[in-house]
């Protein structure tokens, strides 16, 4: 997939390199000064940055995992196509995350869990419920997240460099892999708040100079309903070229709309719900807070910046297609095909095209900083918790006795395997999207993702809702959304020249509502499961549910046995080392330099702590984590959060 | 008191499409008036909101408060030790081990 577009311009003078080389300095320099800053000693060190993090971190670092290049490429490009509707999605954002930082997170904190298939766990027993959650989750972060990132930035990097899709990829990767492997959940949440200024003050620098280029915001609304392609074949209906109607309505015709206002309200925020509230990347950033205020805070600040997405990447993307409309807005399949390479269109070129051709020498290289720092940071916060999840979660299971350093040995190795198979889908995710990529993410997002949303607020909610409901409700949902997704894709998601062959009574329903269906029929589901056998005992439920989320009684973990039975192991290969290595020193000479270096670099020592005894357990778990919050500053947080509520009802309202 | 006021925010977007949808047959209300509109509407809700939890929510709290306190005295010496930020067992869960070397970062 070359791109023979004649005026690409490769970034290839002094003043776009030294800025980008400026950008790598800042960053490795912050990501080094916060490794000797923290303590990465314990495990909760390592895994949740010593739970240290003061809310401005929490807030930029939620921000800098979510908005990654995917959303640079995919809003920018669903914004050029059908108008701002795409933004709902980052503003129905604002809510989920107060919902995330008053309601979740003091219930994950209480109950003292690292990961949420931990959390299942503990508050269902059993381990199916955990180990489907954890399989999913890896299936939805490979399908939807990574591979639609690297994708969004080798397009990035092929538009401005010129370079071949792959080798674009492989080099993100390389670099993203480094970044990954040097740095700590610390050193990824502060180097985050790099990379969130980096993204802000390019993108509005961007936006300032697209809207210089169009002539003002009034003109962009005068002038994008006129942009219309110059060349249309003879039999491609008129809808196809034109600019919707209802372009600058964030609430669209429940009927007829592309996005209509029931799903945008209610669909969205069960996916959003799923996305900030029951996911790894996310509530991981929120654990490593330092008190439950500071949740908050970092809640209300990555609100606020959610508010700028609209604004940064929606707007330029409609300003894109008003400059460009023969190539941004192109619906000739051929032409389309020499313009960006897929005759389904060029929507996605939307945002690149802008950088290259609107933006000043220097400035150029700023953009390619911003989306390496947008690409770098939700990929680096998603192998690290895609790593948390498969080594605490699945590896612990095959391997108990597995100790510190295999685990962070297969933690690097699972990172590998990941970006592999990624890299071995972006053929498909060219292929499937129409052109739209964010709605191909989100449609995926809706088929799979309600039931587990629903399963998580009700295992928050209610406190009859127990480990049999929850399974056969996840079970039943996942059957529901594979019989959307498979035939959807089996037949295609179609164009608008070419409509899919899909039945209406499978493809007909907006997915969005299909989100809202699936949700309250999985919550049915285990209602009814949960109600026709026996409940679960409060003595197990402390500190797990929302109604005890104070309660200072005494936890009997419904997951003891498996717990005993891994320190067990851990114990008995104690054991067994230390027997072989007092044979062992006297044979074994010096290690060799190499592998001094490599596990230095890697940060694996060879020491490790023993397991601790019983009696230390015991001791551990009578110290309860702390979720109490002082007055002042809770009302403080309060008012903030409802101070930011009503900026963002008023935007919405504006729009509407 | 937030997800209370998160199901109230729903209530107000649906009243404010009620509203958007009315301005698209008549065009009458410009756009920051009903961003406006939308705000007030929020705020008499919430307050609404803020009555009925005062009104309501007062009663059951208080048989709950003596246990609470018998509990909160045994345990609060315990407490200074998690809330020191650097004790490394200040969040110790059951399944994670402790170790004292400088593990692996990822």
């Amino acid at each position: 997939m070359e791109n023979t577009t004649a005026n690409h311009v490769t970034i290839n003078n002094p003043a776009d390199i030294s800025v980008i080389l400026g950008y790598f300095m800042v960053v490795i320099a912050v990501g080094i000064w916060s490794t000797f800053r923290t303590d990465r000693g314990t495990v909760g060190g390592y895994f949740l940055a010593g739970r240290t993090m003061v809310w401005w971190p929490v807030g930029t670092s939620l921000f800098a995992s979510n908005i990654g290049s995917g959303h640079f490429v995919g809003l920018a490009g669903t914004a050029a196509a059908s108008g701002i509707a795409v933004g709902s999605f980052e503003w129905n954002a604002l809510f989920i995350v107060l919902l995330l930082g008053w309601v979740f997170v003091p219930v994950y904190l209480t109950a003292g869990v690292i990961t949420m298939p931990q959390y299942l766990k503990k508050r269902f027993g059993g381990s199916r419920i955990s180990l489907y959650l954890s399989v999913i989750s890896l299936f939805l972060y490979i399908f939807t997240k990574i591979s639609v990132d690297m994708f969004s930035g080798a397009v990035f990097i092929q538009q401005a460099l010129g370079w071949n899709i792959y080798v674009a990829v492989i080099a993100l990767l390389c670099i993203t892999a480094l970044y990954t492997v040097t740095g700590g959940l610390a050193a990824l949440m502060y180097t985050d708040t790099v990379q969130t200024f980096v993204i802000i003050a390019g993108a509005f620098v961007l936006m300032g100079f697209s809207f210089n280029e169009v002539g003002g915001y009034s003109a962009l609304l005068d002038k994008y309903s006129l942009s219309l392609p110059s060349q249309r074949g003879f039999n491609i209906s008129e809808q196809c070229y034109t600019p919707r109607g209802d372009a600058f309505h964030l609430l669209r015709d429940p009927m007829t709309g592309d996005l209509p206002w029931p799903g945008v309200l209610f669909g969205i925020a069960i996916i959003g719900s799923w996305y900030w509230c029951t996911d790894q990347v996310i509530v991981q950033r929120c654990l490593a807070a330092r008190s439950l205020t500071h949740v908050k805070a970092g809640c209300i600040l990555c609100g606020y910046l959610k508010l700028l997405p609209m604004f940064l990447m929606v707007f330029p993307g409609m300003i894109s297609r008003v400059l460009y409309p023969d190539e941004v807005g192109c619906v000739e399949p051929s032409i389309c095909t020499k313009v960006c390479g897929t005759e389904v269109g060029c929507s996605n070129i939307a945002y690149p095209k802008l950088v290259v051709s609107v933006m000043p020498t220097g400035l150029r290289g700023l953009m390619l900083a911003v989306m390496l720092a947008a690409l770098m940071s939700s990929l680096a916060s998603i192998f690290n918790s895609s790593s948390t999840l498969f080594t605490m979660d699945i590896w612990t299971r095959i391997r108990p006795q597995a100790r510190d350093k295999e685990l962070m040995i297969i933690g690097r190795v699972w990172i590998l395997c990941i970006v592999a198979i990624s890299i071995c889908w972006i053929p498909v995710v060219q292929a499937a999207q129409s052109g739209q990529l964010f709605d191909y993410i989100q449609s995926v997002t809706s088929y799979l993702a309600p039931p587990i949303a629903a399963v998580f607020f009700l295992a928050i909610f209610m406190k009859r809702v127990n480990e049999a409901g929850a399974f056969w409700g996840l079970m039943g949902g996942l059957v529901m959304g594979l019989c959307r997704m498979v035939p959807e894709f089996a037949y295609g998601s179609g164009t608008c020249l070419k409509p899919s062959n899909c039945p209406k009574l499978i493809c007909g329903v907006h997915y969005l509502y299909f989100a809202v269906l699936l949700f309250f029929c999985t919550a049915i589901l285990v209602l009814f499961v949960s109600y026709n056998t026996p409940p679960i005992d409060d003595k197990h439920l402390h500190r797990l549910v929302f109604t005890l989320r104070h309660s200072k009684e005494e936890r009997v973990d419904l997951d003891w046995e498996e717990v005993e039975r891994g320190r067990k192991a851990r114990r008995e290969a104690d054991e067994k080392e230390t027997v072989v290595t007092e044979e062992d020193q006297i044979e074994r000479g010096d290690r060799s330099i190499m592998m001094m270096i490599i596990g230095w670099f890697c940060g694996i020592s060879d020491t490790q702590a023993p397991e601790p005894t019983e009696e230390e357990v015991a001791e551990a778990s009578k110290q309860l984590p702390d979720i109490s919050e002082d007055p002042l500053w809770k009302y403080l947080v309060n008012a903030n959060a409802l101070i930011m509520m009503s900026v963002a009802v008023y935007f919405w309202g504006y729009y509407a | 008191m937030g997800k209370s006021v998160t199901v109230v925010h729903w209530l107000l977007l649906t009243l404010g499409l009620v509203a958007a949808q009315a301005e698209k047959a008549e065009q009458v209300l410009p756009n920051w008036l009903t961003g406006i509109i939308a705000v007030g509407v929020f705020f008499f809700l919430i307050f609404v909101t803020f009555l009925v939890n005062k009104a309501w929510c007062e009663t059951p709290s208080k048989p709950e408060a003596v246990p609470i306190e018998y509990a909160m005295t045994n345990v609060s010496t315990r407490l200074d030790a998690v809330r020191s930020i650097d004790d490394p067992n200040a969040y110790e869960n059951a399944i994670v081990h402790q170790t004292d070397e400088k593990a692996t970062e990822m």
